[in-house]
């Protein structure tokens, strides 16, 4: 394949490696090896990444990140306490180029939770039905190359009934001084019945060199289990970042995804829920800010496969600059799948001329006893709000300052974690606040 | 109300599906240059037309079926064995309706098309194509005091070559896709209307498409260009026997509307939709785009799609000029195995253009409708607006209905909305009509008429009779 001749040090990589790690990951690796080997890189040929090319990324001969970051570790320390939450987390795991480094990590896990190494987890009954259940999910051959090139992953297990008062955290972060490097962050949380825990995804890099991450988060809900995953995506703006996410909901669980797209050159964000018991209930929202060059990307798959399940989405973008946003959001509702309830909705605000969104929401639905729906806008600010805040006294930057803050806030306002809505509102300020703060004066 | 009971409602038998024993001259099945030059030659074509035909077949070949990305299952035409080909036969065309062939007039009677005097009180316009040749066309003197031209456009080539060539394959290129190629290379008729600048259509034109012959492909192309501030409304009806091949209709649909002109253009579908096991069928290939050319343009699309094994179709509008206006208004149905994969293209390219999207999908049976659909707004296009909405109705637990609009908005001071909704015939409407005295399948019909008034407002009225007509019958035995 064409893609694979400037691939070789990912190919290297690989031929020399895996025999590495537990025997029992062999097999799946080489097959998802040879998937991606196959397919290589999606292409705006293919229906699921029409408007995102992966040009710039393709062109690049990646190589697997060095696992002794050059960075001090004062440098380090800085990085990560800048992102990382300051008191609420009960536990704050922190990965430096894929893999886990105890020196910046705080590991007091709470009762209920247990930390497995890809190693021990691969001892597990249910591993080898879950780990490579992803590959086959998306078209992409993205996350066969994470989960052949993933040689560590944080395997987190929710014990039954456990109630996870404060939140987990997971700090991916890629450093070094090599402009190829790429790593393949893979978490993967299994709640047991009735468990019940928040998890924090957040992805960073430091450094002007661009770089890639490639990661893959699995979820397991089993019946009853409530998960909320949030993913903070704040790459520097060199940076690729290719996430998937794929959730399977059993019987009575519920998600909640909340997604962020800040960061990232390209960022592209797949999101795959499965309802696999009936009356499970999932959340996605989603917030992507782009301004500069930023190519931001969200790709929505909702399978309802069995009755009485219900799932909402909801995202919203601001783009500005030239910057380029895409949302594809998919309901599908199986033949058996009847009383589902369905919703989704996407709006956008365009604050520039050459800032452009590609939206496409979508609606498969073979059942009859459904009720789906699904909503798109594209606009700018309103004009008549804006002057009937000019009328109240507000000044013309005030007014659309504010409406943009309101614009962004509905989604905010929903998150759990404070310190992350207040990061969210820094950066609408820094991006998108004209003379002056965003927000009025609280 | 029982599952049953309400595929009781759904079974009605396709009336048209009659075949008219008529000599006819068809060629032999397959495709190549020297057919191309056949058809040709047949037609009495200028040499442009054969370059430009024979310049489609290349690209044609080297193009592949659009099979992977629309939301249909079939097995694809064999195009090397149909005919691309085939008239009734006759010496000459005929100059009045004395001299067209009884069994054919007998068959648009059947049809229910008003060719003679009787059309005068209809006050339409019809042209009909026959398989592939245009049989007769009335009303031509009164048109022709008007200005307007409206002919077939073998005719058209002939008499009007100029005017053909300039706006043939203007809007629809020879290269655009699969199906349009291949019509651009063998299309044998269609209709051509041409409004002079400030002249409204004194009537309503029509033109009837009946395929008749088995094993062959219709293959019609139909262009209308309105000059400034002229406006033109146009309707278009299809028929099929009933057969167990599924046989290829492929047409292309060309309109240009200058300055301030206005076209609209309406199509009830009617062809054979294959027998309750999804045998036989018409696959109905059609490629369909308006070009709002000018300042203060407006071309409507009203579609009404009850018939088609198979259907892909996507009625679009260009809004080049200022001001232009795009609307699309579609009843889309599908039963038993019938599969649609329909919707609209609106491309905003002037300032201040204007779109409105109203689709209705109805599901039942095992019917598969799909609603695809591009908004587009380009970076010039400040102050555009657009406005979907697309609703199914799903009747029965085998059926699907599906919804995958593009949407691209390239600039900050338009607004796009678009909406959908999915849902099945709630059961306090029933309950609360079928209280009222009505009995289920007028409930049923009710409801499901009330669920597409939006689209058949559009429509003119005869038609709008003629589509409420067309969608109880073909729901007939499919309700639940």
């Amino acid at each position: 394949m064409s893609t694979l001749t400037v691939h070789n040090k990912l190919h290297e990589d690989f031929s020399q490696n895996s025999g590495a790690g537990p025997a029992a990951l062999r097999p799946l690796r080489e097959q998802a090896f040879a998937r991606f080997a196959a397919t290589g890189f999606p292409t705006t040929r293919d229906e699921a990444w029409r408007f995102t090319s992966t040009r710039a990324l393709t062109q690049v001969d990646w190589q697997r990140a060095d696992q002794q970051a050059q960075s001090q570790l004062d440098d380090l320390k800085a990085t990560v306490a800048h992102h990382a939450l300051k008191d609420v987390a009960a536990t704050t795991l922190v990965f430096v180029n894929g893999f886990l480094r105890e020196d910046l990590s705080q590991r007091r896990l709470p009762a209920g939770v247990r930390l497995l190494s890809l190693a021990d987890a691969a001892q597990e009954d249910w591993f080898s039905e879950y780990y490579a259940v992803a590959d086959a999910e998306t078209a992409s051959a993205l996350p066969a190359l994470n989960t052949a090139l993933a040689d560590s992953a944080t395997v987190l297990v929710l014990d039954a009934e456990a109630r996870l008062e404060n939140p987990l955290e997971i700090i991916h972060l890629s450093c070094g001084i090599s402009p190829h490097r790429a790593t393949f962050p893979r978490t993967m949380v299994v709640a047991k019945p009735m468990a019940e825990a928040t998890v924090l995804e957040t992805f960073i890099g430091s450094g002007g060199e661009a770089y890639w991450q490639n990661s893959v988060s699995q979820l397991h809900l089993a019946d009853g289990a409530r998960v909320t995953h949030v993913l903070a995506e704040l790459a520097t703006e060199q940076a690729f970042h290719t996430h998937a996410t794929f959730a399977h909901l059993s019987r009575d669980s519920k998600l909640v995804s909340e997604n962020m797209l800040i960061g990232g050159a390209l960022a592209r964000n797949d999101i795959h829920v499965n309802l696999n018991g009936p009356g499970a209930e999932a959340h996605i929202n989603g917030l992507f800010l782009g301004h500069a060059r930023q190519h931001l990307d969200n790709h929505v798959v909702v399978r309802h496969n069995e009755p009485h399940g219900c799932s909402f989405q909801n995202f919203r973008g601001i783009l500005d600059d030239k910057a380029h946003g895409v949302f594809t959001g998919r309901i599908f509702v199986a033949q058996d799948a009847q009383k589902t309830d369905s919703a989704q909705s996407n709006r956008n605000l365009l604050l520039s001329d050459e800032a452009r969104i590609d939206t496409k929401p979508q609606l498969e639905i073979y059942a009859d006893d459904v009720k789906c729906a699904h909503g798109a806008t594209t606009g700018q600010l309103n004009q008549d709000a804006l002057f009937y805040l000019q009328s109240r006294g507000m000044a013309p930057d005030a007014a659309r300052n504010f409406l943009i803050y309101a614009f962004a806030h509905e989604l905010i306002e929903k998150l759990a974690i404070r310190e992350l809505r207040e990061h969210l509102e820094a950066v609408l300020v820094e991006r998108f606040g004209q003379a002056g703060a965003l927000a009025p004066e609280a | 109300m029982t599952t049953t009971e309400i595929e009781q409602l759904a079974k009605k038998e396709y009336k048209y599906g009659f075949v008219t024993e008529i000599e006819s001259e068809t060629f032999p099945p397959g495709l190549n240059e020297d057919v191309i030059r056949a058809i040709s030659a047949k037609k009495d074509e200028p040499q442009w037309l054969l370059d430009w035909r024979l310049k489609a077949f290349a690209t044609w070949q080297k193009m592949e079926e659009p099979d992977h990305w629309p939301q249909l299952k079939y097995t694809p035409t064999p195009y090397n064995e149909i005919s691309y080909y085939s008239s009734p036969k006759k010496k000459d065309g005929p100059k009045s309706l004395e001299e067209v062939d009884p069994k054919l007039l007998e068959t648009y009677e059947k049809l229910g098309i008003p060719l003679n005097e009787r059309a005068r009180l209809a006050g339409v316009a019809v042209d009909a194509v026959f398989d592939s040749v245009s049989v007769v066309t009335t009303f031509k003197d009164t048109l022709k005091k008007a200005g307007v031209i409206f002919c077939p456009i073998s005719e058209a080539v002939r008499d009007y070559p100029e005017l053909v060539q300039k706006y043939l394959g203007s809007v629809v290129p020879h290269s655009d896709n699969f199906f349009a190629a291949l019509n651009s290379a063998v299309f044998t008729d269609g209709s051509f209307v041409y409004i002079p600048k400030g002249v409204r259509c004194p009537m309503e034109l029509s033109t009837y498409f009946r395929i008749n012959e088995a094993s062959t492909g219709q293959f019609e192309r139909t262009l209308i260009v309105a000059e400034e501030a002229s406006y033109v409304s146009y309707l278009e009806g299809c028929t099929a026997p009933m057969r167990d091949e599924n046989q290829l209709h492929a047409a292309v649909v060309e309109l240009v509307a200058h300055d301030d002109a206005k076209i609209k253009y309406s199509t009830v579908q009617n062809w054979y939709p294959g027998d309750e096991d999804g045998k036989g069928g018409i696959y109905n290939f059609v490629t369909k785009r308006g070009k709002c050319a000018g300042r203060n343009s407006h071309i409507s699309w009203t579609q009404v799609e009850t018939g088609s094994a198979v259907t892909w179709k996507y009625p679009s509008c260009i809004l080049q000029g200022d001001n232009s206006v795009g609307e699309f208004y579609s009843v889309a149905l599908t039963n038993n195995y019938q599969q649609a994969d329909t919707g609209t293209k609106m491309v905003h390219i002037g300032k201040n253009t204007k779109s409105t999207i109203i689709s209705k999908g109805i599901s039942a049976g095992k019917g598969q409708n799909t609603y695809r659909g591009l908004v587009k707004i380009m970076k010039g296009a400040e102050n555009s607006r657009n406005y979907t909405q697309c609703d199914s109705l799903l009747i029965g637990d085998r059926c699907g209905a599906h919804t995958f609009p593009y949407i691209d908005v390239r600039n900050t001071s338009s607004t796009v909305e678009h909406e959908a909704s999915t849902s099945k015939i709630a059961e306090d409407q029933l309950f609360y009509v079928q209280q009222r005295g009505l009995d289920l399948e007028n409930a049923v019909s009710l409801i499901v008429n009330g669920f597409c008034k939006e689209v058949f407002r559009e429509l003119p009225m005869e038609f709008a009779v003629e589509a409420t007509k067309l969608l109880a019958v073909s729901l007939e035995g499919s309700v639940g």
